[in-house]
């Protein structure tokens, strides 16, 4: 696992992709902490992350990183040195996760010294508070760790990265505007059960993707959408308002941007929240690579 | 020692390998023999672990690959069609790569790298990046990747592949070396090839086995008749009756008579040996035999007859070569073919001069050219009537 890992590391870092990527996020937020918290004087180093602004070079770059992972090794067939070495493809996949979380651990810990930079100086409006500025860098590394996880999923999927790449910004987008997305839906039940059920139908999709089995995506949409129905007759109410509450939890940035980083405060809620995301995504990259020998 | 039990890979709709069990003993060199498309890269993607099969199971070692991945695995070393070289690497840091993820013992690493630099003779170009190499020197980095940690099995495919015939011979010589000490399993369509290092073959057609034996077995079981060629001194009216009196013989020709001497050519069973009763029918009317010739089937005829459509039906033709008998005419058609390129001698970069059998090795069946050019005609009909396998077999 640990050759996995440095075979990786070392592939970010032999090239010059691995550097542009950390220079292009260290410019941004280094622009926007140079902005706000320089230029503007305020000491809320946590304010300058969170602008929802400088997110936008998260949701571009996190897909570049992550594209290669498995897309390449599939187009190069390395996939086939990888599947035939004595490792479990759990570990190979961690080793890559891993490595990508190393790449993007490296710029984060440079912006980590922002806030004892901007401390040599009191800013217009105060000094800076190293507690709630470390915990706004902490809970960023953590939703990075997700979008990664999202991200080498989608490279797992295909075979070719720019695919993999427009999938995972696609993704990120999507739940960027999740929380817009979900107010447009109205509350009654009947829309909840209606759009269950096309999620189901997706998810069919999806399964037919991974196991190219009709049958197998006909009993997960089948059977999904029947429960929901047999819930919708006994427990109507329960609809009331589910799918857009649903769709908010997967608001991936809202947690971050309107959570306890934004109020300063430590939440282990939201920490659990990004650590389950990020392990369903590597389960799933586990499972979507697995499938790959049974197609 | 590999099991492969009842093995069948399904994608989609499509079979691509049925119902395939074959076992492969120690410390031998297996022939994987099939046209394109046979199933030849699927079964050994299978046997590897990089493809799991629709049904059946592979044991290595006793270990299932699919229940026991890691110990199964660690016994193979595996070099895909594609050989799987990262091109931004040097081949020393590749295969350090490769050497730490088999777990090979940290101490171990460098002399293992060295060791198989060494050997697969890639050491001068250890520290040029693998995208600078040429095809040759990729292929040898495949194959030092597959030697890495001294693996008891080396399953190459297509391990000379789109080589030139330099290099060819090289990768040739490399796999007579390692299959000193290990069990080697090689798939390729060429067949000379194979018929050059490998002890056993096994044959796959359309994704099913058609033949799993020795060299010579398989050989001896297909063939139909042997055809000898004989040089007495005597007059034609003598050797015809010698010849008729002869028990076993199937048809004779008396091909040419040059003064003292006649030619002529027999045709027997190839359950029969008639060498001796030959040369001593003769000497018991006193006539000295001054030559005498036996053409068996080379690798390739037996490879057509197994695996053109009119065969494969019958997963143990192997076993019963009588079956076959409208093949029996092309036997002979198809050999004259291979003498025809040998005869032509130029050994240019064509896979068909290669099938030609230009060099006969110690694994070869001891063919000898006895006719040739003569009949060319012949071989161009059956060139046309050759198929998938045109290119492969010298198609002109």
């Amino acid at each position: 696992m640990l050759a996995v890992y440095k075979r990786e590391i070392k592939s970010y870092l032999t090239g010059i992709t691995g550097y542009v990527m950390m220079a292009v996020i260290l410019a941004f937020v280094g622009f926007f902490v140079t902005f706000s918290n320089v230029y503007g004087g305020s000491p809320k180093f946590n304010y300058s992350l969170i602008t929802s602004v400088s997110f936008f070079v998260f949701l571009i770059i996190i897909p570049f990183i992550t594209m290669r992972s498995f897309a390449e090794e599939r187009r190069s067939k390395t996939e086939q040195l990888l599947l035939s070495l004595p490792i479990t493809t759990h570990r190979i996949v961690l080793a890559k996760y891993f490595a990508m979380l190393t790449l993007i651990a490296i710029p984060t810990l440079i912006i980590g010294l922002y806030p004892l930079i901007l401390s040599l100086s009191s800013g217009a409006e105060g000094v800076i508070n190293f507690a709630v500025s470390y915990n706004s860098l902490f809970m960023l590394f953590l939703l990075l760790a997700v979008m990664t996880a999202i991200g080498m999923f989608a490279s797992s999927l295909v075979e070719n990265q720019i695919v993999a790449a427009l999938i995972a910004a696609g993704a990120f987008f999507l739940m960027f505007f999740m929380s817009m997305i979900s107010s447009m839906f109205p509350s009654d039940p009947i829309v909840s059960l209606i759009a269950l059920v096309v999620c189901a139908a997706a998810l069919g999709a999806v399964v037919y993707g991974m196991t190219r089995s009709s049958t197998a995506a006909c009993v997960v949409t089948g059977g999904l959408s029947l429960i929901l129905f047999v819930m919708y007759f006994v427990d109507t109410a329960m609809f009331w308002g589910l799918f857009p509450s649903l769709l908010s939890s997967v608001a991936l940035f809202d947690v971050y941007m309107n959570g306890a980083s934004l109020l300063g405060v430590f939440d282990i809620g939201e920490i659990i929240y990004y650590l389950t995301f990020a392990a369903v995504f590597v389960f799933m990259t586990v499972e979507s690579v697995e499938r790959r020998r049974y197609n | 020692m590999i099991e492969v039990r009842h093995l069948t890979k399904k994608y989609g709709k499509h079979t691509a390998v049925e119902d395939i069990s074959f076992t492969v003993e120690p410390g031998k060199i297996y022939g994987f023999l099939g046209p394109n498309g046979a199933g030849k890269s699927t079964t050994m993607n299978i046997i590897t672990g990089c493809l799991a099969p629709t049904e059946g199971e592979v044991l290595i070692d006793g270990h299932s690959v699919l229940d026991e991945p890691i110990e199964a695995k660690r016994a193979v070393g595996y070099l895909p069609e594609v050989p799987p070289l990262y091109p931004e690497m040097t081949p020393e840091e590749y295969l350090r790569f490769v050497a730490e993820a088999k777990g090979v013992r940290r101490d171990m690493i460098a002399e293992e790298v060295e060791g198989v630099m060494a050997s697969t003779g890639i050491t001068d170009m250890r520290r040029r990046l693998i995208r600078s190499l040429s095809k040759g020197y990729k292929q040898r980095v495949g194959i030092a990747q597959a030697m890495i940690g001294d693996p008891d099995i080396v399953i190459l495919d297509e391990p000379t592949e789109g080589l030139d015939p330099q290099q060819r011979a090289e990768i040739r010589d490399l796999i007579g070396t390692l299959g000193k000490d290990r069990t080697v399993i090689l798939s390729s369509h060429v067949l000379s090839e194979v018929q050059e290092i490998c002890e056993n073959i096994i044959v796959i057609s359309h994704g099913k086995l058609v033949a799993d034996d020795t060299v010579e077995n398989i050989s001896r079981s297909l063939r139909q008749d042997i055809t000898m060629t004989l040089t007495v001194m005597a007059t034609p009216e003598e050797v015809e009756s010698v010849i008729s009196g002869i028990e076993g013989v199937k048809s004779f020709s008396i091909v040419s008579t040059n003064g003292s001497e006649t030619s002529a050519k027999i045709k027997y069973g190839s359950e029969l040996d008639l060498r001796e009763t030959v040369t001593f029918a003769f000497s018991d009317i006193r006539r000295a035999v001054v030559s005498m010739g036996i053409e068996e089937e080379s690798l390739e005829d037996i490879f057509l007859k197994l695996t053109s459509d009119g065969a494969d039906a019958s997963p143990d033709g192997a076993g019963t070569g009588g079956e076959d008998a409208e093949d029996a005419e092309d036997t002979e058609d198809a050999e004259d073919e291979e003498y025809d390129e040998d005869e032509d001698g130029d050994l240019k970069y064509d896979p068909a001069d290669y099938i030609g059998g230009t060099d006969s090795g110690p694994g070869g069946t001891g063919t000898e050219d006895t006719e040739g050019a003569e009949e060319i005609g012949k071989t161009e009909e059956k060139n046309s009537d050759g198929g998938d396998y045109k290119p492969l077999f010298g198609g002109k």
